[in-house]
């Protein structure tokens, strides 16, 4: 058995009260955390409102709408070679411009955006056309009972049943808080499912299919719920 | 009973020979302990900045991939530690460290030179 080496000099190299003091640290900031995320949210909110550089949003957790993607690099897309193609069991497939969906009759719908991740904004007015009103020009045909999203990301999918896509509050977006969908939001145009978490809402929409049962999207292949309900959404109404 | 000076490398495993000006301060197994820590907390760290700082989400995206670098590095930082209980020199180190500072930390006194034999934990 080796012999205990020499002791340090200037006695225990990490003290007691170090440790106690790190694990109350620890403790503390557990504790405080939500307190000090919620403040620090609300401090930022009210500051981007006077930030005319922008810095604010550079720091994380800027409060607002956060960036996500399940890709690299999604391409940029607009009004000279956007397309957004309806297929599937459907009487007559088409493929849609962007000033086509503009010239179209549009919905305004407005609601809080949701994410599972915990955030929200609130009130937040889409425009854009109503995806029954797409799936009438199509003509759903039998066996028909689901919809399919793909998106120009070359990844994401989202899925809607036939009777959740008929919904007033379901919509193919064009226009989000009165401009023009940008290419971060999900632009030129997004889906805009109200009444569910906003992991439904695909960006860059580019496909909608008419299939004979819901295939699950993107997220639900790694475990999100396919109804994306939020809690308090009439499930079977056909208002917002 | 004449005391040698203790090994603090592993008998029998192979090591590094060690450089003529330097004093190795840390047995190979600490210095892997801490590496790996290290490098975890870092995978941690960016992976973090990459999921909730907005312009750098937006120069990586690839968000599946993010969220399972950050939880499971997250996760797994006392693995190293642990796996290091599986060697002996660490095993070695992390005792004979309870066994010079658990005494005065309990307030009790601290054994005396040369019975350590007895009072191994």
């Amino acid at each position: 058995m080796a012999e205990e080496s020499k002791p340090r000099a200037g006695g225990a190299p990490v003290g007691r009260r170090a440790i106690l003091g790190m694990l109350g640290a620890g403790a503390a900031g557990l504790a405080a955390a939500p307190y000090l995320q919620r403040g620090w949210e609300g401090f930022l909110a009210s500051a981007s409102q006077l930030d005319p550089t922008g810095l604010t949003g550079l720091l994380p957790d800027p409060g607002g709408f956060r960036y996500y993607s399940v890709v690299g690099s999604v391409p940029r897309k607009d009004a000279t070679d956007y397309a957004l193609r309806v297929g599937g069991l459907v009487e007559r497939p088409r493929t849609y411009t962007l000033d086509e969906l503009r010239a179209m009759p549009q919905t305004r719908v407005v609601h809080d955006v949701v994410c599972t991740d915990g955030w929200r904004v609130e009130k937040t007015p889409f425009d854009g056309v109503w995806l029954a009103d797409l799936l009438d020009d199509a003509g759903v045909r039998s066996p028909g009972a689901a919809i399919r999203f793909t998106c120009f990301d070359g990844t994401y999918s989202e899925s809607l049943t036939l009777e959740q896509a008929r919904r007033s509050d379901v919509l193919v977006a064009l226009n989000m808080q009165d401009r023009p969908i940008t290419h971060a939001h999900g632009g030129p145009v997004r889906l805009y499912v109200a009444p569910m978490y906003f992991y439904k809402s695909a960006k860059w929409l580019s496909g909608i299919s008419v299939t004979d049962k819901v295939v699950p999207g993107y997220w639900e292949e790694r475990g999100y719920a396919v109804d994306g309900w939020l809690d308090d959404a009439d499930r079977h109404s056909d208002a917002a | 009973m004449r005391s040698t000076a203790g090994s603090t490398t592993p008998t029998g495993t192979a090591t590094r020979p060690e450089p003529a000006d330097r004093v190795r301060r840390f047995t190979t197994a600490e210095r892997w302990v801490h590496r790996t820590t290290g490098h975890l907390m870092l995978v941690s760290l960016v992976s973090a900045a990459c999921l909730y700082l907005g312009p750098l989400a937006r120069l990586v995206g690839r968000r599946h991939l993010m969220v399972g670098l950050h939880e499971w590095s997250g996760i797994s930082l006392p693995l190293p530690f642990l796996l290091g209980l599986f060697s002996p020199v660490f095993r070695y180190v992390s005792r004979s460290w309870a066994r010079r500072h658990h005494a005065r930390w309990l307030g009790e006194e601290r054994p005396e030179a040369g019975s350590d034999r007895a009072t191994e934990l």
